[in-house]
């Protein structure tokens, strides 16, 4: 049998979801854990390019300083009723979620 | 001639004289859609009586002269695009019954060119996808073939212009999601030059290679679109202040001369002969009304995927972090399993101990495929590729590994990661199937695609070629 | 070594987080403002984080860290650049921070305080979060979520470990505070929420631990939160121990800082460049033009007016506390110049008599003081007859002062002033009374 050379481990796996902010059942853990460890093993490939002294590319436009001037614009901004309106949980103008403990 | 039938420009043509109006017009396309659209899945959401309404505003407006380049024509909008009051799923149960606060600038710009809106269509739920299988409201079907995909992302905007649902459609490729469907439903599908059109209210998938593009049923139609949806956007600082060219003045004119290249890793083992034999066909073609065949390498080829995948994953990760059913949506358990391994995928291309290993070296070897085309476009002045390796293919059967529908991308995701324009043109069929070629060009040059695409459609004539729609 | 042989001095380093007072937020044009401002009235797609919406940099956020960055002795990263700094946290909408990681805009600086120089690491650009309520709703506990303060440009300024006591740290921030001030690019408001303080405290760099400390709400409480703190480590050291890393605030009804975060692992911010906002690059001229905008600031003015007013510390202190009361001194002061005026006299008279120096302009001023000064009684013979009346009026007063409360003879001075009317030379009534009450 081939070398897995990225196979990921349940617990790699279950830190992922964790970092990701996915609540994750078992068996899902383990689908994903098989599906990406596969995926993984081709991707390594990428590792044999060698890009020692090469640039990193984050954006393709070659724009630099697109700033905008220090000006409120209100034709863009929302009434609360429209901020408020796609949300399943509010109470009197403000968003609502579970009670977090109390950190600042 | 069906109404329905009409490209945009004939559509342009008989609204201004009067030949029939945009009530009319519109109501052919609701009925068509009523007709055959439960089978083809294209729309998520059809806006019947909008439409009805603004076809009616419309033709008021044409009345007194107004002479707005879309005025009262029906374009289908792809579900990741967001329209004010227009519920934007996504194709998402996460975006169930989200409506929108706002329009995206792309929309703001149809609409008031006089666009109407006549529904939102089906697409891999996220863009998170190549063939239409992934969508959380239903597969969308092949108008060509009902047992086969349509290709995806851009899935339903494919199949609603294949099958005369709209006249034209919006989409986004991010790994070749427009040129994709285009290829698969035989229309033209163009991705334009990253930051040529505005990505402000497109739900983001990834930000640094989305392009924000359509399908249409000509060449001509496609470069009548871009005049409306190009230029710089205040709203998105990756938009270039290049001026916005009249792309259609170049068409019609002779195309001698003009260098086309063809990629050697392109045409390797990995692609159907047939496909190839399509494509080389048009390649004759195209020589024969005057254009060089030039054979040029992309060395870089084989680490296009895997340099995608780390890259768009990653920015995937980020880019759906927001959806924690706080502000908006249904929350984060309803992700469908493809985007929850996209996530995963990037998390850990990110993740500490392992950024390095991927995402860094994902970022440097972008720069080598960019230094690929940009050394080739030294040589010549377009490059002509296959869309997918393989003709439509049937439902599930490239499901099972997650992996197989990725490598559908090989051809496509290079311009993505270096953000050139392309094209996919119908090119033929294969058993009855359509098949698409894409034509890449430099930075901007879109004017070039449109010219070359054009005048090799006006030789073939492929547009008007229709499916049989089932009954 | 143990740790106890280990352990050098206090080690600590700050983390101020100041909101810039903009017109319009970080990335979008919603209005800046928030403070007492209805819930989720300024908001928009952008800083909502809701689908779709994307960033662009408020240039005046941009440019007022450089301003910054360069006030705080930093060098400019010409090149420059946002980054996606990646947590889940419900007053987060996009689920990560836009800020600056690698390429921060200032770094490398220091500060200079009296116990020494403080490095200052870097200075940051990024934008706020929203803000949390906690309530109870039907008797449930409940977090409400505002997201007004979402997006607003919050400027980090990160310290070296330089600072070695409470009372550092608050010269520190205080000197920060007026720096900022100066530019007039925040109101570092710490009860307002405009500016905050975090302390990351240990006893030396090589122990393997340090104790971030927060709820810091005013300069008093980062002196005794830090100072506390140390003691309490120096214990746990002291018995051969390690204090936990974790997160402790600081609790000012029972004046110490306890636990409130405790975490196995580090957060894992999984930072990339932020692919939606171009990189920025300066130009070495347009930050030499920058430079230039900088005002004189209060360490340096407040030298300049020791040596060229010879004002004493406390004078000049009070008077560089704000730049529009040290410049309306100053101007006061080349006014009185030239009409017998000294430096001392006019800065007395603006700090006790508190002058609205809105509405006194620095000419009226010395006209007054002018005015009053020839009509000021030096004269000892003119004034000996008050100074008995005082003398003899307030008999409980000769007495304190008599029996060594040497105090009480301001309250004879100030008699002697309500009776000239205010009139009274202050320095030559006191040494008469001195002089009388042998």
């Amino acid at each position: 049998m081939k070398k897995k050379r990225s196979r990921l481990t349940s617990a790699q796996i279950r830190h992922i979801a964790n970092l990701a902010n996915l609540s994750l059942k078992d068996e899902e853990l383990n689908k994903f854990r098989k599906q990406l460890s596969n995926v993984f093993d081709f991707v390594d490939k990428l590792t044999e390019v060698k890009t020692t002294g090469i640039a990193e590319t984050s954006h393709v436009t070659g724009l630099i300083n697109q700033l905008r001037k220090d000006k409120a614009a209100t034709e863009n901004c929302l009434t609360q009723k429209e901020a408020l309106q796609p949300s399943l949980k509010t109470n009197r103008g403000y968003f609502r979620v579970k009670a977090l403990f109390k950190e600042q | 001639m069906e109404l329905t039938q009409l490209t945009l420009k004939e559509t342009q043509e008989g609204l201004q004289t009067k030949q029939f109006s945009s009530v009319e017009l519109t109501q052919a396309l609701i009925r068509r859609i009523k007709k055959h659209n439960k089978k083809i899945n294209s729309f998520i959401t059809v806006c019947e009586s909008e439409a009805l309404e603004q076809a009616k505003a419309a033709d008021q407006r044409m009345s007194q002269n107004e002479k707005e380049p879309l005025l009262g024509i029906p374009i289908g909008i792809k579900d990741n695009y967001i329209t004010k009051g227009i519920r934007t799923t996504a194709a998402s149960k996460v975006l169930d019954n989200y409506i929108p606060q706002y329009d995206a600038t792309a929309v703001t710009r149809l609409k008031e060119a006089g666009a109407l809106i006549i529904g939102k269509c089906n697409l891999d739920a996220w863009g998170h996808g190549s063939s239409g299988e992934h969508s959380a409201y239903g597969n969308t079907r092949n108008p060509w073939d009902y047992s086969r995909v349509p290709g995806g992302s851009s899935s339903g905007s494919g199949a609603a212009v294949a099958a005369d649902f709209c006249i034209a459609a919006t989409g986004t490729d991010t790994g070749g999601s427009i040129r994709q469907p285009a290829s698969y439903c035989g229309v033209v599908g163009l991705k334009p030059t990253y930051g040529r059109v505005s990505r402000y209210g497109i739900i983001a998938m990834a930000s640094s290679t989305d392009s924000i593009g359509h399908l249409t049923k000509t060449v001509r139609d496609s470069a009548a679109i871009l005049k409306i949806t190009a230029g710089k956007d205040s709203l998105d600082a990756t938009t270039h202040d290049m001026p916005v060219e009249d792309y259609e003045k170049e068409m019609g004119k002779p195309i001698g001369g003009i260098k086309i290249g063809i990629p050697k890793e392109y045409y390797g083992e990995g692609l159907d002969k047939r496909i190839g034999d399509k494509i080389n066909k048009a390649l004759k073609l195209l020589k024969k009304i005057g254009c060089k065949l030039i054979q040029i390498s992309l060395p870089h080829t084989e680490y296009a995927y895997p340099t995608y995948y780390i890259i768009q994953t990653a920015e995937v990760s980020s880019n759906l972090a927001r959806y924690d059913g706080i502000r908006f949506g249904q929350g984060r358990t309803k992700f469908g399993d493809e985007a929850k391994r996209r996530i995963m995928g990037g998390t850990h291309a990110l993740s500490t101990g392992f950024q390095d290993k991927y995402y860094k070296q994902a970022i440097r070897a972008r720069t080598l495929l960019i230094q690929d085309f940009l050394n080739a476009f030294k040589k010549v002045d377009v490059l002509a590729c296959p869309v997918f390796p393989f003709p439509p293919f049937k439902f599930g059967e490239r499901e099972a590994d997650p992996l197989q529908m990725y490598l559908a991308d090989i051809f496509t995701v290079t311009a993505n990661l270096t953000g050139h324009p392309g094209i996919s043109i119908p090119v033929g069929f294969i058993e009855e199937l359509p098949v698409g070629m894409q034509l890449i060009a430099p930075h901007f040059a879109e004017s070039l695609l449109f010219k070359v695409a054009g005048a090799y459609e006006e030789v073939t004539g492929w547009y008007k070629v229709k499916p049989k729609l089932m009954e | 070594m143990t740790k106890k042989q280990l352990m050098r001095e206090p080690t600590v380093g700050l983390e101020v987080h100041v909101e810039l007072l903009t017109s319009s937020k970080m990335f979008c044009g919603c209005p800046a403002n928030h403070f007492g401002v209805t819930p989720n009235t300024h908001t928009c797609p952008v800083c909502l984080g809701l689908p779709g919406s994307l960033p662009v940099p408020n240039q005046r956020a941009v440019e007022w860290t450089l301003l910054a960055g360069l006030a705080l002795n930093c060098n400019i990263n010409l090149e420059s650049k946002f980054d996606r700094k990646h947590y889940f946290y419900p007053d987060l909408p996009k689920g990560f921070q836009i800020s600056q990681y690698d390429e921060p805009l200032c770094q490398a600086g220091f500060l200079e305080t009296s116990s020494g120089k403080v490095g200052i690491t870097e200075v940051h650009l990024e934008e706020d979060t929203g803000k949390l309520l906690h309530r109870k709703l039907k008797g449930k506990d409940v977090t409400l979520v505002d997201f007004n303060r979402s997006g607003v440009p919050l400027m980090e300024i990160v310290s070296e470990p330089d600072i070695h006591s409470g009372l550092q740290a608050k010269e520190f921030a205080q000197k920060i505070r007026n720096i900022l001030r100066y530019l007039e690019i925040s109101d570092c408001d710490m009860e307002k929420g405009s500016m905050r303080l975090e302390a990351n405290v240990s006893w030396g760099k090589e122990l393997g631990y340090k104790v971030e400390v927060k709820n810091l709400n005013s300069f008093r409480f980062v002196e005794q939160a830090i100072d506390y703190e140390l003691t309490r480590q120096k214990k746990i050291l002291e018995k051969g121990g390690v204090p936990r890393q974790e997160t402790r605030g600081w609790a000012e009804y029972d004046k110490k800082t306890k636990t409130q975060r405790y975490k196995e692992t580090a957060a894992d911010y999984r930072y990339f460049p932020e692919p939606d906002i171009p990189p920025m690059k300066f130009s070495k001229s347009y930050i030499d033009q920058l430079k230039d905008q900088i005002p004189e600031l209060p360490d340096k003015k407040a030298k300049r007016f020791q040596t060229s007013y010879k004002l004493k510390q406390n004078y000049v202190e009070i008077l560089t506390s704000s730049k529009a009361l040290a410049e309306y001194a100053e101007r006061s002061i080349k006014v009185g110049l030239n009409q017998g005026l000294s430096p001392e006299e006019i800065s007395g008279a603006i700090i006790n008599r508190r002058i609205n120096i809105q509405s006194t302009k620095p000419t009226q001023l010395i006209d007054i003081l002018k005015k009053q000064k020839t009509e000021r009684i030096s004269n000892s013979a003119k004034l000996t007859p008050l100074v008995e009346q005082a003398i003899n009026d307030m008999p409980q007063a000769v007495e304190d002062y008599k029996r060594g409360k040497k105090a009480a003879i301001s309250a004879l001075i100030g008699k002697v002033m309500q009776l000239s009317k205010g009139r009274a030379d202050a320095s030559l009534t006191k040494s008469l009374l001195e002089k009388r009450l042998i």
